[in-house]
């Protein structure tokens, strides 16, 4: 009797212990799923060194995006829905980074054949992100929407969290300009691979001290 | 394995014999659904660490890449999460905590399934169907156990990090309930479901117990009855060598009846003529010893016609109720002189107010004279012939028991089953006829009693059982 207990009780520690690692396991998963890439604030106004053709009177919207990152295709899809809801609102392009020594067509992965069979975007390459430093990108996934007039509207993410499809703020967001001309949030945040070859983290989520410091992240 | 076969006694109800079947039923479901789930869960594992390396293989940093947490995750937080409830349906099926771990198990790898696939509305249905599957265990608490673990995730996740869960980052604390709501919304008729299923399990359970004390209350009669019959076959087999035997000694003693008649009247007259002749001899005469000879030999042949009739004539004699210890006391009075010729000591112990027994004077006097007579020539050297009468009962059945016994050399084991045969004998040629002991055994059968036999060397004992008249 006394050796069942001694089971019994071993059994409900480890499930315990089990648990208890488990859970921090999964907090570490999520951890790293929301948290933010770099988002820093573009040009306020069209930047006249960008190459990327611009409709006067015609809002723009930008996705600059590296073709690997496997977070980037929650984006993607993202605008894929933003483009069904606001069809010919905005002149659509999609950027992706590409590094110069980078053999020819490393970019037209899987993410640029969905980025091109969304009806009314345009999918481009970007050389060592030269677009990319000209809006002030530092993340995959980032969207950027300039009016008309060529004034910023709007400056983030369209996904949740990293790889995250789904409703959230920055999608909303941009619908609502591009339809109703105001939306309740103007910046959001960025989640995705680092299209520098730099951690694109705010924090290092791999130093423990660090990632545990960072809670709550609101 | 056969299963153990179910032996009802009084003091067990049908309701405390439907609750162990109940429970039993439940044992075995829970190490069934246990061992499916740990299939279930190792293939998850595997399925996990496949999506994840084909869908999320490298994260990158501009030009440069890593391997993805994703793998990292799949690999070995998703290892962690299935391999402690795989080792409790394997090593600790029964302990009650078994299906609880497992529940929070497979929800602990639905949200890492859910994380791999980027929080997709489709793994979300893994929640869903893990909570049927969970429904199998037909227990409440184990689905609440999963339950708790989705509306902890979602409420942990919507306080440090709403945006993940519901896309915005200002949200109200009861969000999470409207996510828990469709979990809930699933229980409800899990719960019914579990609820109306142990119904029809304790009926059956119910059912199955009478069922069984039934089938317990019929084997039991059958073995009775079975035992019965056996003991009826036995005895009909014995009733039937019995007739054997009695008709082998009918036909025997009318075959002896039929010899000693016919010889009876040539051997009168060969006995007849001997004697005169040898009367008239005169001393030394040549012819002396041949008469002499035919005149014993014929004596000899006039004693052994004698026993041939006395044999014969045992189906011929008329029973009357009588005193066994009176017929015991002539017989012994006849044997006393060659009892003491033989130096044998003749100990009586007759039981005081024997009843009486229905029998015939003459042949039980030929009992024991036949057996007190074997038992003399058994000693030889002389010793002490027993003769004992006593009243013995059993389980309500008694009878009038006499015991004959010498300190002879014995009867060997392996003629004790020949020696009631007729003309059986282990005399010397000329001393014995075989037909002493035959013709005991079918005056007590005639008497409707039985006689065995126990012999060892230094004791010999025939025990013979006569009737009570009451019993007759």
């Amino acid at each position: 009797m006394n050796t069942q207990k001694c089971s019994a009780k071993i059994l409900i520690l480890t499930t315990a212990l089990w648990l208890g690692l488990s859970g921090f396991g999964l907090w570490v998963l999520l951890k790293y799923q929301a948290a933010p890439g770099v988002s820093d604030l573009p040009p306020i106004a069209w930047p006249k060194e960008s190459a990327i053709p611009k409709i006067h009177g015609l809002a723009t919207l930008l996705l600059i995006a590296h073709p690997e990152c496997p977070c980037t295709a929650a984006s993607i899809e993202e605008l894929a829905w933003i483009m069904s809801r606001t069809p010919n609102k905005a002149r659509v392009h999609v950027l992706f980074f590409k590094p110069a020594a980078f053999p020819k067509d490393w970019e037209k992965g899987s993410l640029w054949s969905k980025a091109e069979a969304i009806p009314g975007v345009n999918v481009y390459c970007d050389v060592d992100g030269v677009e990319a430093k000209h809006f002030n990108v530092g993340t995959s996934g980032h969207a950027i929407l300039y009016d008309g007039q060529g004034h910023l509207l709007f400056s983030g993410g369209i996904t949740r969290a990293r790889g995250h499809s789904g409703s959230n703020a920055g999608r909303d967001a941009i619908v609502a300009l591009l339809t109703r001309g105001h939306a309740e949030y103007r910046r959001t945040n960025v989640f995705g691979c680092s299209l520098l070859n730099i951690s694109n983290q705010r924090k290092n989520i791999w130093n423990l001290k660090d990632f545990i410091g960072m809670i709550p992240n609101r | 394995m056969e299963p153990e076969r179910f032996h009802w006694d009084d003091t067990q109800s049908v309701e405390k014999r439907a609750a162990q079947i109940f429970k039993q039923h439940a044992e075995e479901l829970n190490l069934w659904i246990s061992q499916r789930f740990a299939i279930l869960m190792a293939l998850q594992w595997i399925m996990g660490i496949v999506f994840a390396v084909y869908v999320s293989p490298q994260t990158w940093a501009g030009s440069r890449s890593q391997i993805h947490i994703h793998v990292y995750a799949a690999i070995f937080l998703g290892g962690m999460i299935a391999s402690f409830p795989i080792f409790c349906a394997l090593y600790r099926s029964k302990h009650w905590l078994t299906p609880h771990v497992i529940a929070i198990g497979q929800m602990l790898a639905s949200a890492l399934l859910i994380h791999l696939t980027g929080g997709r509305i489709e793994t979300h249905f893994h929640v869903f169907g893990s909570l049927a599957f969970l429904a199998y265990y037909k227990d409440w608490k184990v689905i609440l156990s999963a339950t708790a673990v989705v509306a902890f995730d979602h409420a942990f996740r919507g306080i440090y990090w709403p945006e993940s869960v519901y896309g915005i980052t200002v949200v109200q604390p009861w969000r999470f309930l409207e996510h828990a709501g469709w979990v809930v919304f699933e229980d409800i008729f899990l719960l019914n479901s579990i609820a109306e299923g142990l119904k029809d399990v304790r009926r059956a359970a119910l059912r199955q117990a009478e069922l069984e004390i039934v089938n317990s209350l019929i084997e039991t009669k059958v073995q009775e009855r079975t035992t019965a019959l056996a003991l009826a076959n036995k005895k009909i087999s014995e009733n039937q060598k019995q007739l054997t035997q009695s008709e082998k000694m009918s036909a025997v003693g009318q075959l002896a009846a039929g010899v000693a008649h016919e010889i009876n009247n040539p051997l009168g007259i060969i006995l007849g003529f001997a004697q005169g002749l040898a009367q008239r001899l005169k001393a030394g005469d040549v012819l002396e010893v041949p008469i002499k000879s035919i005149e014993r030999e014929a004596l000899r042949c006039k004693n052994l016609v004698q026993d041939l009739l006395t044999f014969s004539r045992a189906y011929q004699q008329n029973q009357v109720p009588m005193d066994l210890n009176l017929a015991i006391e002539g017989s012994l009075s006849l044997i006393n002189a060659s009892s003491k010729m033989n130096s044998v000591e003749i100990h009586k112990d007759l039981g005081p107010s024997l009843p009486q027994i229905i029998g015939n004077l003459n042949q039980i006097q030929q009992i024991v004279i036949n057996l007190a007579n074997n038992a003399i020539d058994a000693m030889p050297k002389g010793g002490v012939l027993g003769v004992q009468t006593s009243v013995q009962s059993n389980d309500g059945y008694t009878w009038i028991q006499l015991i004959i016994s010498d300190t002879g050399k014995g009867i060997d084991k392996e003629i004790q089953s020949k020696i009631f045969d007729p003309f059986f004998t282990t005399k010397p040629v000329g001393k014995g006829t075989g037909l002493g002991l035959s013709l005991v055994y079918d005056i007590v059968k005639k008497h409707s009693g039985s006689i065995d036999l126990e012999s060892e060397p230094g004791l010999t004992r025939f025990r013979i059982k006569f009737p009570k008249i009451e019993n007759l």
